[in-house]
């Protein structure tokens, strides 16, 4: 069957047109289909309703558009990227995954570095989520005599003289009994 | 749930309970982890009733480790370990038990389940831990953050006496209730044990499991209850030989096993089940 407008090619749609008040069924070919909905779009005040898209009609995105999602992307990029380097213990060069894998952290600062994820991963069979009971005693103050007198023994060691001199200092600040 | 205790259950106690230990995991902080590299202070007792005494000691040893090194530590966490699972005051204590009276009634799998359910480890003692040999389980808390050690090992403790209690319970019950099921497998370990010609260590294990109860119990004569122990700890410390790759290993395996099976019937053919 031949299109219905130009007489020429063979129809392949049927579109819908109103002449003299009265709808009427028209087949036609694909040039002749797609020239009456860009008529149909063109002759339509803005804001009545949006065609239907359909392939090949999709225009241009306004620049400021193309901009916003470049620099969203960007940020996504950095976020992934910020995250990514915090899965990097600084002190051992651990990655999470590599921890994760082995079961095995490569140093104690892998604890802070890796804090979020052990805490999603692993503590949910303990009894809290903090510690409770005792601490070393160098976070009690019980101990520090004996950690400063260490520290200045490896001070001397290593000629350190000025470290040495800080460490005597706190160390007779902390008065009492020698070796203890 | 109150036990019938029978008039030796106090020294059924002993026997149920075969010793354990507590440890604590101490960390240096300017160190790398590595798994050799842990300070590890362990202390040994022989009674239940000891743990609190232990853990006194422990804490003595700690004071004296902690004026030579600087513990990893983290106030939140705890007392750090290189696995990210043990962490807060790293206190394990634990215990092995022989629970062939609970096997025996079918009241196991339940009691495991109960002591899973309080974050605790339920172990069978193998080369591997996976299978149950001679129904001796290894028992110790599973979490470490979040609890002070005292409340810990006030916890545990319980925890252990209740099983104690559940065990010697189920031995009543075996002999008042199903004293069939009870002779039925003495005397089925006795006869592998006088007439096998070939025993795995493995297998030995498991066979004197009942005679170890029935010893405990005082329904055995001609082997006393500490042989039976020292007999299955010689077992459990035999390396596993290789599976078999040639006619000559498995020739090898077989050697060991007659061997191994003849000194037992020797040793279990004077042996009497006395119920």
């Amino acid at each position: 069957m031949k299109c219905e407008i130009c007489h020429e090619a063979d129809a392949a749609a049927v579109i819908h047109v109103k002449k003299d008040g009265e709808d009427r069924e028209l087949y036609v070919c694909k040039a002749c289909a797609a020239r009456s909905r860009h008529k149909k779009k063109d002759s339509k005040p803005k804001g009545e309703g949006a065609p239907a898209l359909e392939f090949g009609d999709v225009e241009e995105p306004p620049e400021f558009v193309k901009n916003l999602v470049e620099a969203t992307l960007g940020f996504m990029k950095g976020v992934v990227e910020s995250e990514q380097n915090a899965r990097t213990c600084p002190a051992c060069k651990t990655t999470w995954e590599q921890a994760k894998e082995s079961g095995h952290l490569g140093c104690p600062n892998c604890w802070k570095a890796f804090a979020k994820n052990i805490r999603a991963n692993f503590l949910s069979g303990q009894y809290g989520p903090k510690h409770v009971g005792s601490m070393p005693p160098t976070v009690t103050g019980e101990a520090s005599r004996a950690y400063l007198e260490r520290e200045l023994k490896a001070a001397v060691a290593r000629e350190d003289f000025k470290r040495a001199a800080a460490l005597k200092r706190l160390i007779d600040a902390l008065g009492g009994k020698e070796g203890q | 749930m109150s036990a019938r205790r029978g008039p030796n259950s106090q020294f059924q106690a002993v026997h149920v309970v075969t010793g354990g230990s507590m440890c604590l995991y101490r960390n240096d902080q300017d160190r790398r982890f590595d798994a050799d590299d842990q300070h590890v202070i362990t202390e040994l007792w022989e009674l239940p009733s000891d743990i609190p005494d232990a853990y006194t000691r422990l804490e003595a040893a700690e004071r004296r480790l902690a004026a030579e090194h600087v513990f990893a530590w983290h106030p939140e966490f705890g007392y750090l370990s290189p696995f990210p699972d043990h962490c807060g005051t790293g206190l394990h204590v634990w215990a092995e038990f022989h629970l062939e009276g609970l096997n025996l009634i079918g009241d196991l799998q339940p009691v495991r389940a109960g002591i899973e359910a309080m974050r605790m480890t339920f172990h069978g003692v193998d080369a591997d831990g996976i299978h149950n040999a001679g129904h001796i389980f290894r028992i110790w808390n599973n979490a470490t953050l979040g609890m002070p050690e005292r409340k810990l090992v006030r916890r545990v403790m319980r925890t252990f006496e209740d099983l104690v209690t559940q065990e010697l319970y189920a031995r009543q019950m075996l002999i008042e209730d199903t004293p069939r099921i009870f002779e039925d497998s003495i005397m089925r370990a006795l006869a592998i044990l006088r007439s096998a010609r070939l025993l795995s260590p493995w297998e030995l294990f498991d066979l004197l499991s009942p005679i170890r109860l029935a010893a405990n119990m005082g329904y055995i004569a001609g082997i006393t209850g500490s042989e039976v122990i020292s007999l299955m700890a010689a077992q459990a410390k035999k390396p596993d030989l290789p599976p078999p790759q040639s006619i000559a290993d498995e020739r090898r395996r077989d050697n060991r096993d007659a061997a191994l099976a003849d000194r037992i019937n020797k040793r279990f053919a004077r042996v009497e089940f006395t119920f």
